[in-house]
């Protein structure tokens, strides 16, 4: 049920929206008859830049699945599907495939599959042939590139052997692919069972089950990762996580590295911090920097120490911005430094840690009002709080407001030392 | 008066139509087979859907009418490959939504007023006109670019929360709390605007 102010916006947009019809029927009348059969997709959503390298290998690999397509149109004795593979990068793509290996049908699981697949007829086609089509078309427009070089590859066969042959067979296979495009790729495969837990999980975000799959094997491993964060990002970002572990996932072989090259680095992001922090490199001693995912974005999470005070960053991984900062360990402990147990690392000159106390560190009530408020849209004389406190959250400092206008009712958290907004809800 | 009761049966017509937004697959099987009519009647039945999502991606008007006449030519093109699932509004935003974060990605996000873009663009400034584009500079502007898309698509289109959240390729949960939280922006910016 649509609410009256939609109702407004739909109608003012309905009322002037463009007519380019006439120009829309001349451009079709100057196409004329002759349509292109396999029109070339002009807009896919790229989110890196196109490996125009790669053009060379896809142009070739193309020309062979319309050779194929033309060529091979003989009978095959088995239309039963044997095994199913699923290729992900970000477009997730599902293959059927006879017991000789020839594909029976193709999915496009995602919206960046349909551009990968545009125009493509690969049903008949070799598995092999249809591999090489396809992560020849996810080169050519951009998903994998030196930017992003992770695929994930997963393999259903009933027979597990099976399932494990083709697995090692087509991550090498698509290994040499990406190394035929100049393209340190890495490759991420595993062999998946019928698992109702796990068609669960790709239902609920929408992505493909071998994606789901590693999801679930990766929060397994890591409890701190979330099925729901991880499902927001792509094949290379899993990736990366992975390589930051340490530690490859039970029943997920990897080869390769995953290219980091989207991000800003580690060098990049100390350096950004240590300049919020006003702290020189010769000071400071970091115990990590490592990539991490904090609600579908990538970021970097930092800790260091200097001078007794421990420091906690998370810096967005593309932009720079901080997106949290923490300090722990501070002057409090060190007019008291008997009463309490500084960090182990902590040991050095505590005594030069500037006196700034951990009160005056805080933004305030009032400026966390002002936040709220802002994000609401609101101004302070349009609303009745109905709490404003500080509290503790998990060993973090925030403000916890809440106000209404009329009967609406917003609920916020905002981290009491960096402002930014925890939590943002409304109800009406 | 006889002009008022004429102008709110049509709207409610129209309101009516936009709530119950259903294209017709078949149409997309008929333009595939070279059928010009059944691309007029597809573009007359979805085009503020069309330009609305594009306007939001976008935020500007030059853009969107762009993107709203490349959608139509990219649907007689592919309308072949087109495979019937019954989601052929989806299909439709998702062509939009691609050719438009094309657009923003060939030139950089340009920031002047949608207003003046629009008055540029057709040189006259009939008042009902201008109220309606201040509107919707008012509601676009209130709104941050997921709110946006996601109150057009509903608004618009026709398509559920969890299809909209398919084609922007959000969670469900993200898209409803978005959802609420623009509404409540926007009761509050046109109530402002008025």
């Amino acid at each position: 049920m649509k609410k009256q102010v939609e109702m407004r916006l739909a109608d003012a947009i309905e009322k002037e929206t463009p007519d380019v019809l006439p120009r829309i029927l001349q451009a079709v009348a100057e196409k004329g008859e002759t349509r292109e059969p396999a029109p070339q997709y002009e807009a896919p959503v790229v989110r890196h830049t196109t490996n125009l390298r790669a053009l060379r290998a896809w142009v070739v690999a193309a020309a062979a699945v319309l050779v194929l397509t033309l060529g091979g149109m003989y009978t095959y004795q088995n239309l039963t599907p044997d095994s199913s593979v699923a290729l992900d990068v970000n477009p997730s793509i599902l293959l059927t495939v006879n017991r000789r290996e020839r594909v029976l049908s193709v999915t496009p699981q995602n919206a960046d599959a349909e551009v990968v697949l545009d125009g493509m007829d690969l049903k008949n086609v070799d598995l092999d042939v249809a591999v090489n089509a396809l992560i020849g078309s996810m080169l050519t427009h951009g998903y994998i590139s030196e930017l992003a070089n992770s695929v994930l590859i997963s393999v259903e066969n009933s027979d597990p052997a099976k399932a494990t042959q083709l697995q090692e067979h087509l991550a090498q296979r698509v290994g040499e692919l990406l190394r035929a495009n100049n393209l340190d790729g890495s490759v991420l495969s595993q062999t998946v069972t019928e698992d109702a837990s796990v068609q669960a999980l790709a239902e609920q975000y929408g992505i493909s089950e071998g994606k789901a799959s590693l999801i679930q094997k990766l929060v397994a491993l890591d409890a701190t990762l979330t099925a729901e964060n991880l499902a927001k990002l792509q094949v290379n970002d899993i990736k990366l996580l992975i390589e930051a572990r340490q530690e490859t996932p039970a029943g997920v072989s990897s080869e390769g590295t995953a290219s980091s090259a989207a991000y800003l680095g580690t060098d990049v992001v100390k350096e950004i911090a240590l300049a919020d922090a006003g702290l020189s490199a010769a000071a400071t001693t970091f115990y990590e920097v490592s990539l991490d995912t904090d609600d579908g974005q990538m970021v970097y999470e930092l800790e260091f120490v200097s001078a007794g005070t421990e420091y906690e960053y998370e810096i967005d991984a593309t932009t720079g911005a901080i997106l949290q900062k923490e300090q722990k360990g501070n002057n409090i402990k060190v007019q008291a430094p008997a009463a309490s147990a500084a960090p182990a690392t902590a040991t050095t000159a505590p005594a030069s840690t500037p006196a700034v106390t951990a009160v005056s560190s805080l933004i305030g009530l009032e400026a966390a009002k002002d936040i709220a408020l802002k994000d609401a849209g609101l101004s302070a004389s349009e609303v009745t709080f109905s709490k404003a406190k500080q509290d503790e959250e998990d060993g973090v400092q925030v403000y916890e407001l809440e106000f209404r206008v009329g009967k609406i009712k917003y609920e916020y958290e905002i981290n009491a030392v960096t402002g930014a907004i925890l939590k943002a809800e409304l109800d009406d | 008066m006889f002009l008022m009761t004429t102008v709110s049966a049509e709207e409610t017509k129209r309101r009516k139509r936009a709530q119950t937004l259903e294209v017709d697959e078949h149409l997309i099987l008929r333009i595939s087979d070279g059928d010009t009519g059944a691309l007029e009647a597809l573009y007359l039945q979805t085009k503020a859907a069309v330009f609305g999502f594009a306007l939001s991606i976008l935020h500007n008007w030059q853009s969107a009418e762009d993107v709203l006449q490349d959608v139509y030519l990219r649907i007689w093109d592919a309308a072949a490959m087109y495979h019937p699932q019954g989601k052929p509004m989806a299909w439709i935003l998702t062509i939009t939504r691609n050719l438009s974060l094309m657009k923003l990605r060939d030139k950089e996000r340009q920031h002047f007023s949608l207003i003046e873009q629009a008055d540029s663009l057709t040189g006259e400034d009939v008042i009902g006109d201008r109220l309606n584009r201040m509107l919707i500079q008012t509601a676009l502007d209130a709104l941050a670019e997921e709110e946006r898309e996601i109150v057009v698509l509903h608004a618009l289109s026709g398509l559920k929360h969890r299809e909209i959240a398919e084609v922007l390729e959000l969670p469900l949960s993200t898209v409803l709390s978005k959802y609420r939280r623009a509404l409540a922006k926007l009761k509050l910016a046109l109530k402002e605007g008025e």
